[in-house]
């Protein structure tokens, strides 16, 4: 079980200099693009696409880390290792995508108080 | 004549007769002194014989007229009534022609009104007629060639009408193929934009992803941060203008759909109603055509019947002239009852005459004078003659 934290506010905006414009920016593409690239994992898992679905599961995973969204980050991760391996076991990837979903969950409540009104 | 008189003569002649014998049986024996008193004695004889017819006349005479006499006291107060009964009926006779006259006058004179005025109106009917089909025949000729004319005029129109509505026809449905393909290229553009709109949110991402990786680098990566945010700059503006671009576009697809839609339901119309149109207006041209023709021939017969209203018309005022000839004979009816009225009056002075023989003469002369008076005959009677007759 994890112990990342759904959300390091400080790391990411380390990440950004400092700037909490740019974090602000950042935040507001990742929550449009985060979604995307776990539905097209799944399709493309599901499809035994396994390239396309690592990359997906790549550009979640880096993406998520610069964000502070650490605990996403790391199912990501795991995601990535899964495509990267091709191990097609269906209860494995279905508990691995469930567990990046509950991530994701998580991270956008904690998010919220840093999004502009 | 007295008896003694009349005895007196007879005897006298008996006397003649017998001298008148003897004188006869002288000359039957002796000379010329016997002759001599034979023809004394005729003369005698006949002198006597004259004064006792004449004295018998005149008896008879006065016998006659004291009988006339007696009558005339009896029959003189019915003499007068008659004479009064005769003036009053004259009288009446005279009022009545003179009524008869008053009443033949206005009846006369009120027919005259009447035909003038329906003259009148029928020469207003005639020249209503008249300007309705034209001077003339010449004009009902015109009236026609005009009509003629206007229809022609009108199938020509029509048939102009009828070509630019099909031609109108066809360069819509030239239209509607036109505006389809527009549509297709409006919607490829559409394709075009959706991809630049990709692009530009790609860019974006790399932009920002640039910009975080230059902020993560620190001062070595400010001005690579610089660059990413005049990236991020251009995929902004670019996205914009795809934006306007689309909005445009979907504008000008909009209207072009529209057009298209009102193009093709113009094309779509069954342009057979067109003809079917121009068939219905030519039949109901010849209608009409036929209908005025009828009409101006109503009208010419109109105008005939007005022409023969007034000859009638005309005819029956001149008949009617006959007011004056009756009118003469009227008066001179009244005029011999006022002739009969002289006459009568001239009897009763006849008769009341008396006195000596020259008041008698005198009034004989006066009654002579006022009876050739009273024959002299009326004026001549002028014949009524048709071209002496004004016409009124």
């Amino acid at each position: 079980m994890s112990t990342l934290p759904d959300l390091d506010y400080h790391a990411a905006l380390a990440n950004m200099a400092g700037m909490v414009e740019l974090y602000c920016e950042a935040l507001a593409a990742f929550l449009q693009e985060a979604p995307l690239l776990m539905q097209q994992y799944r399709e493309h898992w599901l499809a035994g696409d396994w390239p396309v679905a690592r990359r997906a599961a790549h550009s979640l995973k880096s993406s998520a880390a610069v964000m502070g969204a650490l605990a996403l980050s790391q199912a990501a991760r795991y995601l990535e290792q899964l495509a990267t391996a091709e191990d097609g076991s269906q209860p494995v990837l279905e508990a691995a995508w469930l567990a990046c979903m509950q991530a994701w969950q998580r991270f956008t409540q904690a998010v919220a108080v840093y999004l502009p009104a | 004549m007295s008896h003694k008189k009349q005895a007196f003569l007879l005897g006298l002649a008996l006397f003649a007769v017998l001298i008148w014998h003897i004188s006869a049986a002288l000359l039957a024996q002796q000379g010329w002194l016997a002759a001599l008193l034979h023809s004394g004695f005729t003369c005698l004889l006949l002198l006597v014989v004259g004064v006792c017819m004449r004295s018998g006349q005149a008896q008879q005479r006065d016998e006659r007229a004291g009988e006339q006499g007696a009558a005339w006291q009896e029959t003189e107060p019915l003499w007068q009534q008659l004479q009064q009964a005769y003036v009053e009926q004259c009288q009446q006779l005279d009022g009545q022609l003179q009524e008869a006259n008053r009443l033949l006058q206005d009846a006369i004179g009120g027919l005259l009104d009447s035909f003038s005025s329906i003259t009148r109106h029928a020469k207003a009917q005639q020249d209503i007629a008249i300007s309705m089909i034209g001077a003339g025949e010449g004009g009902n000729n015109q009236h026609t060639a005009s009509f003629e004319r206007f229809a022609h005029d009108t199938n020509a129109t029509l048939e102009i009408f009828v070509e630019n509505t099909l031609r109108t026809s066809q360069v819509s449905i030239v239209q509607v193929n036109h505006m389809t393909e527009i549509d297709e290229k409006i919607r490829s553009v559409h394709a075009f934009l959706a991809d630049i709109d990709g692009i530009s949110k790609q860019t974006n991402m790399l932009a920002l992803n640039a910009a975080i990786e230059a902020a993560r680098a620190g001062e070595a990566g400010r001005g690579f941060a610089v660059v990413a945010d005049e990236v991020r700059a251009l995929s902004l503006r670019t996205h914009d203008f795809n934006e306007q671009i689309s909005q445009t576009i979907l504008s000008v697809q909009k209207m072009v759909e529209e057009a298209h839609a009102s193009i093709a339901d113009l094309a779509s119309h069954d342009m057979s109603y067109v003809l079917e149109a121009k068939m219905r207006v030519q039949h109901t041209m010849g209608q009409i055509n036929e209908l005025s023709q009828g009409m101006a021939g109503a009208v010419t017969q109109l105008n005939g019947i007005a022409g023969q209203v007034e000859h009638s018309t005309n005819v029956a005022i001149t008949s009617l002239q006959f007011q004056d000839r009756l009118s003469q004979l009227l008066g001179r009816a009244g005029q011999c009852v006022s002739t009969l009225q002289a006459l009568q009056q001239l009897a009763p002075q006849l008769l009341s005459a008396s006195g000596s023989g020259e008041t008698l003469a005198a009034t004989r002369e006066q009654c002579r004078l006022q009876l050739q008076a009273l024959r002299q005959p009326p004026p001549a009677e002028q014949p009524a003659r048709h071209h002496d007759i004004e016409l009124f």
